[in-house]
């Protein structure tokens, strides 16, 4: 007996501390009796976690307990239960209710047993474990959103065996997470530093972050240029647990910087090489850059910062206005400009500079810079000058052609009026006095026409474009073309049709200019018809219109073709036989058509070629007279 | 015909040049009628017979070239014509092939004009029969098979007062010495000659015959009075009407 009292004094003991120790523990545990599903026992800590007053869930089915999630809370119930029936336990979470309906997330261990006084049951240990399960939600949505990074987010343990690896990453690499994830982060990626690994541990641990750009090769073996931030995790005593490392594809943005710089380079390789000089103005500073050509043609040396108002000194005075009032135009219609002008340089020798610019905006759109290019064109002006010159003397030499034509008769009337009178003399020793009177009168009058061809001549070879601009009869202007070139026509069978004018019809213009103009359309118009079998005539016509009068010159010539309608005003166009025009007259003519305003056109008249431009017409209130 | 029995035509549109003209005329030959133009001319040539017409080929309404063409075209007698000219080169060639007999230049040599005058209206064995001195002129020295095979292969045409030939040579206009040999007709025709005309892309010139060697010249005046042409312009053009 004592033995028995021993043992259950004992037993007795065990079981008040077992007692007690359920009592006490944190953990909620309760009893399920196993063939009905009733709640049998729950301890305080149960009651607390659930809100039960005590002993108040005794006897309530164990579903009572479980929320419904996916499944519903018999369901779950069926599921521990077979659980428990093949394996003798059931680990899990369960998304538990309290009494009030509220629920959170625990974590429940369940394993059978047989109770002396409710035959076999249950024991259940559940733990509150919704801070875990809020962090893991939290970790989860981060993760998400790490994955919404085009960046790609890896993280890696202090073996740099990688922990964490996003979809950015999956999609920069090529490597999933299952691929990635416990790899090597530089083994995997063939990561080649600028400096070594090793540096930038060094940096990471002292400044806890570390920026750079390195080399990567993904999984198809293509090579990648990333921007890299690394950062580093630690614990509380301040020991690294992991790395992040944050990569940015930057492989088209260094392509692109590269192919800049190639294009940067070459640009200014062939601006150096054309001697085509780049320089910029800082609208608001005032402040011009030049380029290394630049300042050659200019022939100073290289200054900087250099002011405007120093750019300024080294062009002509006379051009300076010019060149202001192109950059004022680029600044205030926001418009690409362009501009000739003179410089001169240190040794006083006078350059031609052509100049093209344009305004660079900034994000509203105001103008914050010019950009412009320099060439000195002064070769190009010599040139042009000559070209100019041999294309007038050849109009001359084709006008002194034209010379022949036009005194042959009137030379014939003199020298058959001189030889009449001799041979009188020589047979009679004398000449009746109104013999010698008609003839003289002859040679006079004849010679005076000569005179009045040549003088027409004279202004017609003269340069001109320096006139002033007056009002001029349109029937001078006609009568001084004609002089010179009428004889030609009739010598040759072409008709020229001339317009009646009204003498007071007058226009502003450069006189000898447009009788160049007027020449050159006539001789070419002449060329055209004396090629053409059958009728063969020239008009020229004076039309008003509106406030202008329209010159146009007609040939009974065919149409000339589409293809060649582009080209016929450009230099050196010619489709004469060689040796007859320099292909510069109508190139001439349409320049100094617009230096007066008009334009130069061609067009079809009943299918028959028509240059034509148009004068202003004169206001006889103007203060100079004609 | 002499000039001082003739009747002279003078056209030119330059009034001035035209009064000068017909005063020179007017002691030289037996009448003179004056015109304007080409219109004036044929209505003056339609009441009048006359002998020489002297004539400006550019002028307004009607030029020369077509008056003379009118003139050939007409019905009554063919006048001698001579034409007078700013330009030799202008339609030359046309001109003489028209019947021209001859092209003034201007300034007007008139002694020249005189005796050009003179000789279209002589007959052609008082025209051809005085040499001048040539000593210095070029040869134009041409061998033919037969005068037949030389026009069946276009190789000359004859017309009233020269002929049309390739210019093999490459001449120069001006006076010439001649010497074509017909071989199988055992005809020699040498003479003197003024090359008038050059078309230097078909290589063709006109030469008017102004001396024919005694021996030759009545078998030249035979071969050629029956041509229309003064110079015919092609080699081509004148084989088909001595066939015909």
């Amino acid at each position: 007996m004592v033995e028995d009292t021993t043992k259950r004094n004992r037993a007795e003991g065990e079981l008040r501390l077992g007692n007690e120790i359920i009592a006490k523990m944190q953990g909620a545990l309760y009893l399920v009796r196993a063939n009905d599903g009733a709640v049998v026992y729950a301890n305080p800590s149960f009651e607390k976690m659930f809100g039960y007053d005590s002993g108040e869930i005794i006897g309530k089915h164990v579903s009572t307990l479980n929320a419904p999630t996916g499944k519903t809370p018999e369901k779950v119930f069926q599921v521990i239960v077979a659980e428990l029936t093949r394996c003798g336990h059931w680990r899990g979470e369960v998304l538990a209710r309290r009494k009030d309906e509220s629920t959170f997330w625990s974590s429940v261990i369940v394993s059978t047993f047989d109770h002396p006084g409710f035959g076999k049951v249950w024991i259940s240990i559940l733990q509150d474990i919704s801070a875990l399960k809020h962090a893991e939600q939290t970790l989860r949505e981060q993760a998400a959103l790490l994955d919404l990074a085009h960046d790609a987010i890896f993280a890696a343990d202090v073996k740099d065996r990688i922990t964490f690896w996003n979809r950015g990453a999956k999609d920069m690499y090529g490597w999933s997470a299952e691929d990635a994830l416990g790899r090597m982060a530089y083994e995997l990626l063939h990561t080649r530093f600028p400096s070594s690994f090793e540096e930038i541990k060094a940096t990471l641990q002292t400044q806890g972050e570390w920026e750079g750009e390195l080399e990567h090769t993904t999984r198809d073996g293509t090579t990648i240029t990333v921007a890299s931030r690394w950062s580093v995790q630690r614990d509380e005593s301040g020991a690294p647990i992991s790395f992040l490392e944050i990569n940015r594809d930057i492989t088209q943005r260094k392509r692109a910087e590269e192919q800049l710089r190639n294009l940067t380079e070459r640009l200014s390789l062939a601006t150096h090489t054309a001697s085509i000089g780049i320089w910029e103005l800082d609208v608001r500073t005032d402040q011009v850059e030049w380029d290394n050509t630049t300042f050659a043609i200019f022939g100073i040396p290289r200054t900087v910062p250099l002011p405007r108002e120093e750019a300024r000194r080294h062009i002509h005075p006379e051009d300076v206005p010019r060149v202001q009032a192109a950059s004022r135009r680029a600044v205030q219609r926001k418009t690409q400009e362009s501009v000739q002008y003179r410089i001169i340089r240190p040794d006083g020798s006078v350059r031609y500079i052509s100049t093209a610019e344009g305004p660079i905006l900034d994000e509203h759109g105001n103008v914050v810079r010019l950009v412009g290019t320099a060439v000195d064109i002064t070769e190009r002006k010599e040139m042009e000058a000559q070209i100019e010159a041999s294309a007038r003397l050849s109009a001359l030499g084709m006008m002194a052609g034209g010379v022949a034509h036009e005194i042959n008769n009137p030379l014939a009337i003199i020298h058959g009026a001189a030889v009449d009178l001799l041979r009188r003399v020589r047979a009679c020793g004398s000449v009746p006095l109104d013999i010698a009177l008609r003839n003289g009168e002859r040679i006079v009058e004849t010679s005076n026409r000569i005179a009045r061809i040549i003088k027409s001549m004279r202004h017609l070879a003269r340069e001109g474009s320096h006139d002033k601009v007056r009002p001029t009869p349109v029937t001078r202007i006609l009568a001084e073309t004609l002089e010179v070139c009428r004889e030609r026509f009739k010598n040759y069978g072409v008709n020229l049709l001339l317009p009646n004018l009204d003498p007071a019809l007058s226009v502003s213009c450069r006189q000898v200019q447009i009788e160049q103009v007027l020449l050159n359309l006539l001789q070419n118009a002449f060329d055209a018809v004396t090629e053409q079998p059958g009728e063969r005539w020239v008009r020229l016509a004076a039309v008003t219109q509106d406030d202008a009068v329209e010159f146009s010159v007609t040939d009974s010539g065919p149409a000339i073709p589409q293809q060649l309608k582009s080209k016929i005003m450009e230099p050196f166009f010619t489709t004469k036989d060689v040796g007859i025009g320099t292909g510069l007259g109508l190139t001439l003519s349409r320049r100094i058509v617009e230096d007066h305003g008009g334009k130069l056109e061609l067009r079809e008249e009943n299918g028959h070629p028509c240059f034509s431009f148009r004068l202003p017409l004169s206001s006889h209130k103007e203060p100079y007279a004609a | 015909m002499r000039l001082e029995e003739a009747s002279v035509l003078l056209v030119d549109d330059e009034p001035l040049l035209l009064d000068m003209l017909r005063e020179f005329f007017e002691h030289l030959v037996g009448r003179v009628f004056c015109a304007g133009d080409g219109v004036q001319a044929l209505q003056i040539l339609g009441r009048q017979r006359i002998d020489l017409v002297i004539t400006d080929i550019r002028m307004p309404e009607m030029d020369g070239i077509t008056l003379l063409k009118r003139i050939k075209a007409g019905e009554s007698h063919t006048p001698s014509l001579i034409f007078i000219t700013g330009f030799a080169d202008i339609g030359a060639r046309d001109a003489y092939d028209l019947g021209a007999e001859a092209l003034l230049e201007k300034p007007i040599e008139w002694d020249d004009m005189i005796e050009i005058a003179r000789r279209s209206l002589a007959e052609p064995w008082e025209r051809w029969e005085k040499p001048v001195n040539l000593t210095a002129s070029p040869v134009l020295s041409r061998s033919f098979g037969s005068l037949s095979s030389a026009f069946e292969e276009h190789r000359i045409a004859f017309g009233r007062g020269g002929f049309c030939i390739g210019n093999s040579e490459f001449l120069e206009q001006g006076p010439v010495n001649i010497a074509l040999d017909f071989m199988a007709d055992e005809y020699v025709l040498s003479g003197q000659g003024v090359i008038r005309w050059l078309a230097s892309e078909e290589n063709q010139m006109g030469v008017e015959l102004t001396y024919v060697a005694d021996k030759s010249r009545a078998r030249a005046i035979k071969l050629m009075e029956r041509a229309s042409s003064f110079i015919p312009r092609t080699t081509e053009s004148n084989y088909q009407k001595l066939a015909a």
